[in-house]
């Protein structure tokens, strides 16, 4: 099924969540047909920087489990903390998701023992950016976990497309190409930050 | 926390409370602790540095994702 943004008028704060996530289920759907996401306020912890009204993404079932012709069960963990702005981009009256983090954790274990890949769009003090750890012990510069490799904003359908393409993940439908480009179209045209968060 | 189909997709909407009570499961499953004992290690600085606690403090809200 393919969709038209343009045609997807946001005209309530719920209707640009529905949205959002209408477009994220599409992906995670292109490797697992039993998953969903589930939307609600972030708890937020000490945070004293997120707006009173972000809401967090996650999936159910968690960990979403995917078979994969070459590792055998894979663990994808995706999350995203997001806010609802009015959208100043068009006359009428609108509402967008802007997205305010995102974690992106690949896994050989539903522990996350083992983690393959995280991609995070935000680091700690000093390391700002959006970057990916990849977990190998056995490499010349030792532990690569612990080095944060710049990525620039990195969309949920790459990951997806990571998951099929490298990993040997089996897609969950036919049309999985046409369906993750469909997303990541709208993803790059709609997106405001693409470097840091803001 | 109701199923809803959107565009041939689902998504369930969770209160408060109820994501509140998700993600106290992800922490207990992840670290064998309480959401709020997790808020309180975060904030005392005595999280590991894992694949695990970094997806949920992100998940949490527990940190910052913008500069100050």
């Amino acid at each position: 099924m393919r969709y038209q943004p343009e045609s997807l008028d946001a005209r309530s704060p719920r209707d640009a969540i529905q949205r959002h996530v209408s477009f994220m289920a599409l992906s995670l759907g292109c490797v697992a047909s039993n998953a969903h996401w589930r939307t609600g306020p972030v708890p937020q912890g000490d945070s004293q920087s997120l707006p009173p009204q972000a809401q967090t993404l996650v999936t159910t079932p968690f960990p979403v489990e995917v078979d994969s012709a070459a590792l055998g069960t894979i663990a994808l963990a995706p999350t995203q903390v997001f806010e609802v702005v009015p959208d100043d981009r068009v006359e009428r009256r609108e509402f967008r998701v802007h997205t305010l983090g995102y974690t992106y954790m690949v896994g050989t274990d539903p522990s996350f023992e083992t983690a393959l890949l995280q991609w995070h769009s935000h680091g700690y003090a000093g390391r700002p950016e959006p970057h990916v750890h990849v977990h190998s012990n056995d490499h010349p510069l030792g532990r690569l976990a612990k080095f944060h490799v710049p990525t620039g904003r990195v969309s949920f359908e790459s990951i997806i497309r990571f998951l099929i393409q490298d990993l040997e993940v089996v897609p969950a439908q036919s049309r999985w190409s046409e369906t993750l480009e469909d997303c990541e179209r709208r993803f790059v045209k709609h997106r405001t930050w693409s470097r840091r968060p803001r | 926390m109701q199923p809803h189909t959107v565009n041939g997709s689902q998504w369930e909407e969770l209160t408060d409370r109820e994501m509140r009570a998700e993600l106290d499961g992800q922490v207990q499953r992840l670290l064998a602790m309480t959401l709020e004992e997790f808020f309180e290690a975060h904030r005392l600085g005595k999280l590991p540095q894992t694949p695990a606690v970094d997806y949920l403090v992100t998940a949490t809200g527990a940190v910052s994702t913008r500069e100050p």
